[in-house]
């Protein structure tokens, strides 16, 4: 008898952890809300930032490599509330919500507040354009969160308060969408995340609805996962998913501060809790200042509090097995290394 | 309709004080409801649905998470968006007793368990809330209970656990502690402390723990108010709780909050209280209950002194900010710009989670001067004279309802009805009236009538009487 690969045992050894709270710009994040990764696997962390006047230029995108911990590029703009309207200056954020990246390398951001989706160049992060028509017609958009790009450049977006998927050409083209406000298959309440595996299907995270949905592409849908709840396979505001190429999926379960790791049939496996340690822009800061040193080493059950999530909100995942986890609350990435048995017969 | 209007104003009432005030609309929905019912529903927010999308607030204002930034913000967001507005407003009212200032302890996610602390007893057994008071980190830090040891003792929270939080310094005269049992109660304490906390570098700020120490505890006898015992912190608020002192303290704070100003904290050994009998039966109820704050609030709200004590009350720049934007029916749902309502109240005076020192506020006509006066006017007047906000176009669309025509008196007497049946005296009335009628006949159905709903709107909350609720 041949045991199937995916109910192999599954476990996590955490790598390292990047970043720190950084509220202007540099070698950290501030309230990350995203995550996305290129070709040549850079990074790229949405730091949606705060309202603050004196913390600028708080809202950016940060481009990195997560093994040298450097950072390559920085864009974005931030806008003091009063002038976030439709005025409001091409490349700047309000509240800005996912990055994605098309086939050439150009990241596109979302904006919930201005309803729009900017577009950056990858070498400098240059303005390039910008699209979107606030509204609630198709084509239209009312609060887009989560971007995933298809293999022919189609712009997969969730609206969160037109409670759809619409997909649109880069350009901004409306092409078709699906959903609506409900608990219903296909319905979702104010979706938030979105991700899109190697066969092209399209995973949901349906936020208020406390569960995950899966389309095939054109909208057809094919299972959906979770409930309300605390307990395994349950959720409390999902947020962003993630599919790796042996099919399992990994959500942020928002509010219940883990990452949960499914089957592709949506089966549950473990939940993740985070192990942060210190990062190296951390210590960077960190070793500044003796009386934070001191403070390190006297502090209770320092691994134990500093290492959980809190806030784990994007999830990113590469075809090597890492699985990097986006914490709003800590503005740091953890990074972790799925094991996988190599076997697939009895002992 | 005149006992309908009665039942209104009595609403309008409650909901000012119990609350951070209401709509029209929502004032009749409670009055045909009843007050009775109302003050129930009030007191028992742990049955009733707060009706907040808290969860899509904490999305939008995304600092939110875990409360490490932004929780003036979010203190400002339930305060005018719960429909349990008591349960709000006595957060509000315990913060301003036992009092922390993020100027020191610097760590929201430690304030914001306070609070929540508040939300979970701050309508239970007094006794109790002494005691979480006692644990809680945030004042562990504020007042250096954390610096307390056995053999070298810190008197802070022990001399402030008297003071401020329980008894006052005296009553009818006398003093109600000696400096002895101020040390004694500082033994009490010894071992109370906080755990070193995971610093706020490189990831941002932890809450602070709580943790008892048991080999920095003072095993000693104390002698405390006239009893002697091995006495731990327990102990102490044990015999604090049931001092008629205690009971005296807690009512002349719920009577100044909630029926009328009455003098600040430090005169009150040598004054005597405004209204003795409404005091004397929040004492007899304090007991009665077992120290239970819901009754002693029952009782107040049921009481004539209570209904009757209306706008008597200088309103603090919290009920006024918080009060206006439900008024007008801003802040219903996140937008960018939040952080604006937490600088306003600064400005009058009242800067949430910094009070000017452990005593709190002080309250009544110490809210205002020159300068407090004209920001709450100013900060007031721009949003009732914005007829864009739906509570203001609300006033507009009812006043417009009376027919074609409206004369200036009945202009001014029904916006004052629809802000909450506000009194005004004659000499205010009439110079109201005569500034309305230069306008010449007043037709309700042109597009200037909004124009003139919203002068009077900003002229009403300009005048004297409106300062107080």
């Amino acid at each position: 008898m041949v045991t199937q690969i995916d109910i192999a045992p599954v476990t996590f050894q955490y790598s390292h952890t990047i970043g720190r709270q950084e509220v202007r710009s540099g070698n950290g994040f501030f309230n990350p809300v995203a995550i996305t990764r290129d070709e040549n696997d850079l990074l790229y962390v949405l730091s949606r930032g705060t309202e603050t006047p004196a913390f600028f230029p708080c809202k950016r995108v940060t481009v990195f490599h997560p093994d040298e911990e450097e950072v390559v590029a920085e864009f974005g703009q931030k806008i003091p509330p009063e002038d976030a309207d439709e005025t409001t200056p091409n490349g700047a954020f309000m509240w800005p919500t996912s990055v994605a990246l098309d086939s050439n390398g150009l990241a596109y951001v979302s904006d919930e507040w201005l309803n729009r989706v900017s577009i950056y160049d990858q070498e400098h992060g240059n303005w390039v354009g910008m699209w979107g028509i606030p509204g609630g017609a198709p084509g239209e958009i009312n609060r887009p969160a989560g971007l995933a790009f298809d293999k022919n450049d189609n712009l997969y977006m969730v609206e969160s308060r037109n409670h759809r998927v619409s997909v649109f050409t880069r350009d901004g083209k409306y092409q078709f969408g699906w959903g609506g406000l409900g608990d219903g298959d296909g319905q979702f309440n104010l979706p938030w995340g979105i991700e899109i595996d190697h066969n092209g299907d399209v995973y949901v995270a349906d936020w208020r609805n406390d569960r995950i949905q899966k389309f095939a592409p054109d909208g057809t849908f094919l299972m959906k996962f979770g409930e309300s709840g605390d307990g395994d396979g349950q959720f409390n505001r999902p947020t962003g998913v993630a599919v790796d190429k042996d099919g399992h999926i990994f959500v942020t379960d928002y509010k219940n501060d883990r990452v949960q790791v499914f089957r592709a049939d949506g089966g549950y496996i473990t939940a993740m809790r985070g192990q942060a340690g210190l990062s190296k822009w951390g210590a960077e800061r960190v070793y500044l200042d003796p009386t934070i040193v001191q403070a390190r080493d006297r502090a209770l059950n320092l691994s134990e509090r500093e290492g959980a999530f809190q806030g784990p909100i994007a999830v990113e995942v590469d075809d090597d097995g890492h699985v990097f986890v986006l914490e709003c609350a800590r503005h740091r990435v953890q990074v972790f290394t799925k094991q996988t048995a190599m076997f697939a017969g009895e002992l | 309709m005149a006992n309908d209007n009665h039942d209104i104003a009595l609403m309008a009432h409650l909901m000012r004080r119990a609350g951070f005030g209401a709509q029209y609309a929502e004032l009749e929905a409670r009055a045909a409801k009843g007050y009775e019912a109302t003050v129930d529903e009030l007191l028992n927010p742990e049955v009733n649905d707060n009706g907040m999308d808290l969860d899509l607030a904490e999305r939008c204002f995304i600092e939110w998470s875990h409360h490490t930034r932004g929780l003036p913000e979010y203190v400002a967001f339930r305060f005018i968006n719960s429909r349990n507005q008591l349960e709000e407003k006595m957060c509000l009212f315990w913060h301003g007793i036992l009092c922390t200032a993020d100027s020191k302890t610097q760590s929201y996610p430690t304030s914001y368990d306070e609070i929540e602390m508040f939300r979970q007893y701050g309508m239970g057994s007094f006794r109790d809330l002494l005691l979480e008071i006692s644990k809680d980190p945030a004042m562990i830090f504020f007042l250096d209970n954390c610096l307390s040891h056995k053999g070298a003792i810190n008197e802070n929270y022990g001399r402030e656990l008297l003071e401020l939080f329980s008894m006052g310094v005296g009553m009818d005269g006398e003093f109600n502690y000696t400096e002895d049992d101020v040390k004694e109660c500082a033994r009490a304490f010894t071992g109370w402390t906080i755990a070193n906390n995971v610093p706020g570098q490189p990831y941002g700020r932890y809450a602070a723990k709580f943790v008892y120490n048991p080999d920095d505890h003072d095993e000693g006898d104390k002698t405390f108010l006239g009893e002697t015992g091995n006495f731990n912190g327990e102990d102490i608020v044990d015999i604090i709780a049931k001092q008629p002192a205690t009971a005296r303290f807690i009512s002349r704070h719920l009577y100044s909050y909630f029926v009328a100003d009455e003098a600040q904290v430090p005169a009150w050994m040598e004054t005597p209280p405004r209204d003795m009998d409404t005091i004397k039966m929040l004492e007899d109820e304090y007991f009665r209950s077992g120290y239970n704050i819901k009754s002693m609030l029952r009782v107040l709200f049921r009481s004539d002194a209570f209904k009757n004590a209306r706008f008597q009350r200088v309103k603090s720049p919290i009920e006024t900010v918080i009060g206006t934007l439900r008024l007008v029916g801003d802040w219903t749902e996140p937008k960018p710009g939040f952080e604006f309502i937490f600088d306003e109240m600064k400005h009058m005076g009242q800067e949430i989670f910094n009070p000017p020192s452990v005593e709190g506020w002080h309250t009544g006509r110490e809210w205002i001067d020159g300068g407090t006066l004209v920001h709450r006017i100013n900060f007031t007047a721009d949003f009732v004279g914005d007829v864009k906000q739906p509570g203001v176009r609300g006033i507009v669309e009812e006043l417009a309802n009376r027919g074609p025509v409206i004369a200036p008196e009945d202009m001014v007497d029904d916006t004052c009805r629809l802000l909450g049946h506000y009194e005004l005296a004659d000499e205010t009335r009439q110079m109201l009236a005569a500034g309305m009628a230069k306008h010449g006949t007043l037709h309700t159905d042109t597009a200037e009538f909004a124009d003139r709903v919203s002068e009077l709107l900003q002229m009403i909350v300009a005048t004297k009487e409106y300062i107080y609720a």
